[in-house]
């Protein structure tokens, strides 16, 4: 008996140590992206279809965009680069630190200079955009009946729309400060460079009304969730999550936060031509990219693929001419430069 | 009394190179896995890549981070009085306790420790929130108007990270406390001592190296406490571990993030000896 037990044992091992062989050689390609509910979007609109169409298998490690270049810079300083792809926030993706670990996409970009439907900037040097979406204002329909805060300033306006407020606070200052100067009145086009001093005299006024400062998208559901605010900064990509849920949530496009997701070849991968060869698959995939934005109420970087999207979920994208003008666009090169000093002073003035 | 006395001295069973042989594993383990790390992470606090002090003095001369390194050792003070506070009656009964019932109290202390601080930090957010349970309960009471603000406050913090590290208080002082025989209690009963008395004079001093331990314990975990805080603190509620993980993650300023964790590590090294110092000096009591 015990003889059999362990040649049936030996006998396992051969079989394992076989079949590891040929799922070695099969090709595969690994992507870095946030996990959840991005990641699940990612699979269902674009890799499933790449493997079948490909047989190239998508391998993805999931991490926040800040750990990805955390984890890129060390992978770097140690020789042993095991990612193909790093799924980045579109300001990290444009940072030097970044932009010396990952591929120029420059050529790859050139086959995409006819495309007439994808958005200014959708493929450039850094990698391609896979989507946008806007931190902008919500509130809560049941406590403002009669119309809620539609611009910062009138979010800022707590006796007209009176409630606690939510604002975002993880570590990446700059969205809030810009919608204070917003709301003190600058034009989202001259906002760069940021005037901190302002910005932060201008929360003064309304951190005492300040009842959430969320860490985590999901912290800014729970407290929606859980009535810890009346109004307030969000996610849309959230934000979306608690419509489909059928809360009584309201937003406003105006003035929003624009800010795109960016996936980047990562220099020294060991799949370089498969992660190229993912990219260019997504970059034509007008269907996934309609897909992907329906499931997370973003925005896909090529008209073709709104159209491709329901009335309604087109008219929560800020496309509109007149909304468009109004966004806040971030200054890469300024945000970058000025991160450790933003920092600074954001988290002073937070211990005041 | 026996058996407690054999029980130390398996120690003589091993030559001194037999133990040494048994422990280079563990040695091995420690200083490839640790040392070696550590050592890199805090070099690169004072070599970039010349030798500087320049990462150390910003660290220091920046009012920001001086605050946050003193609220950190505050807020890990007042953490470690209150979980002794709670701490030691618990362990007081468990040692005394016995069959089901000490069963019973071992599980309600090892059970939290066993659940993800991720879970016992939410379970606040749950309890504590605008429209939760004890805010329900006060309106509920008739003791408050409108909802308290309970949650995202410096106040929540410490009750959380109590709550989290009681176990690490409760542990070792219940080993100090169960190492005492019967005997020397019931002695000082016999020779007069009131309950009080014989507790203040005998228990107590006995137990002292059970206190210092879980004291060192939760003062240095307290020290490096991340997730709590961030889940259920305000934003003022800045701890050092938050400010290097922004210096590491954030900004991939590894120099200054290092110079901050060598200026924690140097912190709780003090400590220690302070700690060790004081635990010599209460066995001569």
């Amino acid at each position: 008996m015990r003889l059999s037990a362990s040649h049936a044992v030996i006998a396992a091992f051969v079989l394992a140590a076989a079949t590891a062989a040929p799922a070695r050689a099969e090709e595969t390609v690994v992507v870095a992206a946030t996990g959840g509910a991005y990641e699940q979007s990612l699979r269902k609109s674009f890799f499933d279809d790449f493997t079948n169409a490909t047989g190239i298998r998508v391998q993805v490690v999931t991490a926040s965009a800040q750990e990805q270049i955390t984890k890129l810079k060390a992978m770097n300083q140690v020789g042993a680069v095991t990612w193909d792809i790093a799924v980045l926030g579109d300001i990290e993706a444009h940072s030097n630190d970044v932009r010396a670990m990952t591929e120029d996409m420059g050529t790859f970009c050139q086959a995409f200079a006819e495309r007439k439907d994808l958005l200014k900037g959708a493929c450039d040097s850094s990698g391609a955009q896979l989507n946008s979406g806007l931190t902008y204002i919500v509130w809560d329909g049941d406590k403002l009946p009669n119309g809620g805060p539609t611009t910062w300033s009138e979010l800022w306006d707590v006796k007209r729309f009176p409630g606690a407020r939510t604002f975002p606070n993880f570590n990446d200052p700059w969205r809030v400060m810009a919608a204070a100067l917003v709301a003190d009145g600058v034009a989202p086009s001259d906002l760069f460079p940021l005037d901190i001093d302002r910005a932060l005299r201008k929360l003064d006024a309304l951190k005492p009304h300040i009842n959430l400062w969320w860490k985590t998208g999901d912290a800014s559901q729970q407290g929606y969730r859980a009535g810890e605010y009346v109004a307030g900064m969000v996610w849309q990509t959230r934000a979306s999550v608690l419509l489909k849920e059928g809360r009584n949530l309201k937003f406003s496009l105006k003035e929003g936060v624009l800010v795109s997701d960016r996936a980047t070849v990562v220099k020294g991968g060991p799949n370089k031509a498969n992660a190229l060869k993912l990219l260019n698959f997504i970059e034509n995939s007008v269907d996934g990219m309609a897909r992907h934005c329906t499931n997370l109420g973003c925005t896909p970087p090529s008209t073709a693929a709104m159209e491709k999207m329901s009335p309604e979920d087109q008219a929560n994208m800020p496309i509109k001419p007149e909304i468009y003008a109004s966004l806040i666009i971030p200054d890469f090169e300024w945000i970058n430069a000025n991160r450790p000093l933003m920092l600074d002073r954001w988290n002073t003035w937070l211990q005041k | 009394m026996a058996a407690r006395m054999t029980s130390t001295s398996t120690a003589g069973i091993y030559s001194p190179a037999t133990a040494l042989v048994l422990l280079l594993p563990l040695i091995a383990l420690f200083c490839g896995a640790f040392l070696y790390p550590v050592g890199r992470l805090l070099a690169m606090a004072v070599f970039d890549p010349d030798f500087t002090v320049r990462h150390l003095a910003k660290a220091v001369e920046s009012p920001l981070y001086v605050n946050v390194f003193l609220r950190t050792a505050r807020i890990a003070a007042a953490v470690t009085l209150a979980a002794f506070a709670l701490g030691y009656p618990v362990a007081l009964l468990m040692s005394r306790l016995s069959g089901r019932a000490a069963l019973f109290v071992t599980a309600c202390v090892l059970v939290p420790l066993w659940t993800s601080v991720l879970v016992r930090s939410y379970a606040w957010i749950v309890l504590l929130q605008t429209n939760g349970l004890v805010n329900g309960l006060l309106r509920w009471l008739g003791l408050t108007e409108g909802p308290l603000k309970l949650l995202y406050t410096e106040a929540t913090v410490l009750v959380a990270m109590t709550h989290v590290l009681l176990p690490y208080m409760i542990l070792p002082i219940y080993g100090a406390l169960r190492a005492i025989p019967a005997d020397y209690e019931r002695a000082a009963r016999n020779l007069g001592a009131g309950a009080v008395t014989s507790f203040i004079t005998v228990t107590l001093p006995l137990s002292l190296p059970g206190i210092f331990a879980g004291c060192l314990i939760v003062f240095i975990l307290s020290l490096g406490f991340y997730i709590t805080p961030a889940l259920v603190g305000g934003p003022e509620t800045l701890m050092a571990a938050t400010l290097i993980s922004q210096q590491a993650t954030e900004l991939l300023d590894w120099p200054f993030a290092s110079a901050l964790s060598l200026l924690l590590l140097a912190g709780t090294l003090v400590v220690v000896v302070v700690f060790r110092r004081f635990l010599s000096l209460s066995k001569g009591l």
